[in-house]
């Protein structure tokens, strides 16, 4: 695992949209049923990180915030990012057919 | 909600300035959110753990930014920065080296056991204004029948020998020592044996322990010495044992053989020896000293040719460390410190004089928000870098510094068998060189403060 797990969860989570960090947050609980829950200083930390690192972008102008005063910032992944995410879900891929061959998975379907 | 909500807040202030101001609000209003639907419970273990594993993470990636920030003004300025190194290293390096001899002499216990509890057992004659001279061997023997103060008393002669087997002849200092003494020191031999209470007398069979160094230098440190005679003054000697390294403080002798007890060739005047003993636990000096001071009464009586004479006790301490002595290493110490708080005067003037120079550049952070917090540790960075590296060097100096030092000393001026750098010098190295840094940054506060540009305007 080349990338820390909540950046990899983190760029799925921006995958289909851009999001402000509090939405990354329940879309990754929501997607796990609740079991991934980033605490707030992983969640801004790692961002901090993937900014610096190209990984996502901040939007200049965000979406009409719907609920709230707070002004959130919105962000969007790059190209980078979507490459590294791609690199990263295919080792995992990989990883998950070679640990099924090995008998380590239940099978779900 | 309210008290949450404020606790969450305050918690936030172990982040960095930076990360803070960034995206507090953000976590706050995350914080919030989660607690409008969730236990407080599930909430709270969530952050504490989230800040257990990120205040580190941000704080170590801020430190790091600095880092290499002040590694780049370094080698921006290589003329300015060598000089502060170099500076630094030299005054580090002097106090290091100084105090790793005061250490030695001063902190460090002697190399015996219990050592507080061991004195020296000195004759006095106010007459001839002598407070601490040798003794004889008869007043030795009738200390020894009288004194219960005292565990034992050892005797200490000095000696040279022309020593032959295992190599060139050789002239060699060394000491006629009580089979008591390694007791009473609380040492071992490193190999072999000791003396043995037999061998103080006349008519035994010729015994010796050599020290370690002659060991080492003569023998190649070949344990099959013991048991081996070699010929000391021309007669045969046996070797029953090597000495430990401590024993060389007496004399810095390399072979000792025991004090052999002839009364009838022994004069009460002759003051040959030296006299060490061991205090009985809860025995203090002033009574030891009362109890001896009764015994030399006596004698008095029975020796009259002794009415001129006394008895002074000494601790170890006093025996080995003279005031002379202590005041000197005292004084250089104090003035290598001297040096070091010149030369951090003197960076402090550098630091002064660049920062003026780079005056514009602080004024432009300042002003594009860089908190004077933030500017601070960036200095307190840069300046601990340059200490650091000075710090380090100066170590290492040191460390050579003392090995040449400790070979170069005439072997009896100082009471210690070596003088090395060990944990407690490093630790004062180390401490010295925050010290340095500390004095650095509160100038360069001074400056950053002078540097604002509200003041400036």
């Amino acid at each position: 695992m080349a990338i820390p797990l909540p950046v990899l969860q983190i760029l799925v989570a921006l995958a289909d949209g851009e999001r402000h960090g509090y939405a990354i947050m329940q879309e990754i609980a929501a997607r796990t049923d609740g079991a991934v829950r980033l605490g707030p200083g992983t969640l801004y930390g790692s961002i901090r990180r993937m900014l610096h690192g190209g990984l996502i972008e901040e939007l200049d102008e965000r979406p009409c915030p719907p609920d709230d005063n707070v002004r959130r910032r919105y962000y969007r992944i790059t190209p980078r990012g979507r490459r590294v995410a791609k690199q990263e879900v295919g080792y995992l891929a990989d990883l998950v057919r070679h640990a099924r061959a090995a008998g380590l998975v239940h099978k779900t379907t | 909600m309210r008290s949450a909500d404020r606790l969450y807040r305050f918690l936030l202030r172990l982040y960095p300035d930076e990360f803070r101001s960034e995206y507090g609000r953000e976590m706050v209003d995350m914080f919030r959110h989660r607690a409008s639907y969730e236990s407080p419970f599930r909430i709270w273990t969530d952050i504490i753990r989230d800040l257990v594993v990120t205040v580190p993470k941000e704080h170590t990636a801020v430190l790091a930014k600095d880092l290499r920030y002040a590694l780049r003004v370094i080698c921006r300025a290589p003329a300015f920065s060598l000089a502060v190194i170099v500076a630094v290293a030299l005054a580090i390096a002097a106090n290091t080296a100084m105090f790793s001899i005061v250490n030695a002499v001063l902190v460090r216990p002697l190399p015996f056991a219990d050592s507080e509890r061991l004195i020296q057992v000195a004759e006095k004659n106010d007459r001839l204004k002598l407070s601490n001279f040798g003794t004889s061997v008869l007043n030795f023997v009738s200390w020894r029948e009288q004194a219960t103060t005292v565990d034992q008393l050892a005797a200490i002669g000095l000696a040279t020998f022309s020593l032959r087997g295992g190599g060139e002849p050789d002239q060699v200092v060394g000491n006629r020592i009580s089979p008591s003494l390694l007791n009473v020191l609380g040492l071992r031999p490193l190999a072999g044996r000791g003396f043995t209470e037999a061998e103080e007398k006349r008519g035994t069979a010729q015994v010796a322990m050599i020290g370690e160094r002659l060991w080492a230098r003569r023998f190649g440190r070949d344990p099959s010495i013991i048991g081996r005679t070699i010929t000391l003054n021309n007669a045969p000697v046996l070797v029953v044992g090597i000495a430990p390294a401590a024993l060389t403080v007496f004399s810095n002798g390399d072979v000792f053989v025991p004090l052999v007890i002839d009364p009838t060739n022994e004069n009460r005047l002759d003051h040959v020896i030296d006299v060490a003993a061991r205090l009985k636990r809860g025995v203090t000096l002033q009574q030891a000293q009362g109890e001896f001071d009764n015994i030399v009464a006596g004698m008095h009586k029975t020796y009259p040719e002794l009415r001129d004479w006394g008895i002074h006790l000494l601790t170890f301490f006093e025996t080995f460390v003279s005031p002379r002595l202590e005041t000197a290493l005292l004084v250089l110490m104090a003035a290598v410190g001297c040096v070091l708080l010149i030369v951090c005067a003197s960076i402090a003037n550098l630091l002064l004089a660049r920062a003026t120079a780079r005056d514009k550049q602080i004024a432009v952070s300042a002003a594009l928000g860089a908190s004077r917090s933030r500017l601070l540790r960036q200095l307190l960075v840069e300046s601990m870098t340059l200490s650091g590296i000075g710090g380090a060097a100066g170590i290492g100096i040191a460390v050579w510094a003392v090995r040449v030092i400790s070979a170069s000393l005439p072997p009896t001026l100082l009471p210690v068998p070596d003088v090395h750098v060990d944990g407690t010098v490093l630790l004062f190295a180390v401490g010295l060189t925050i010290a340095t840094d500390l004095i650095f940054v509160c100038r360069a506060g001074v400056v950053c403060g002078e540097g604002r540009p509200s003041q400036r305007a």
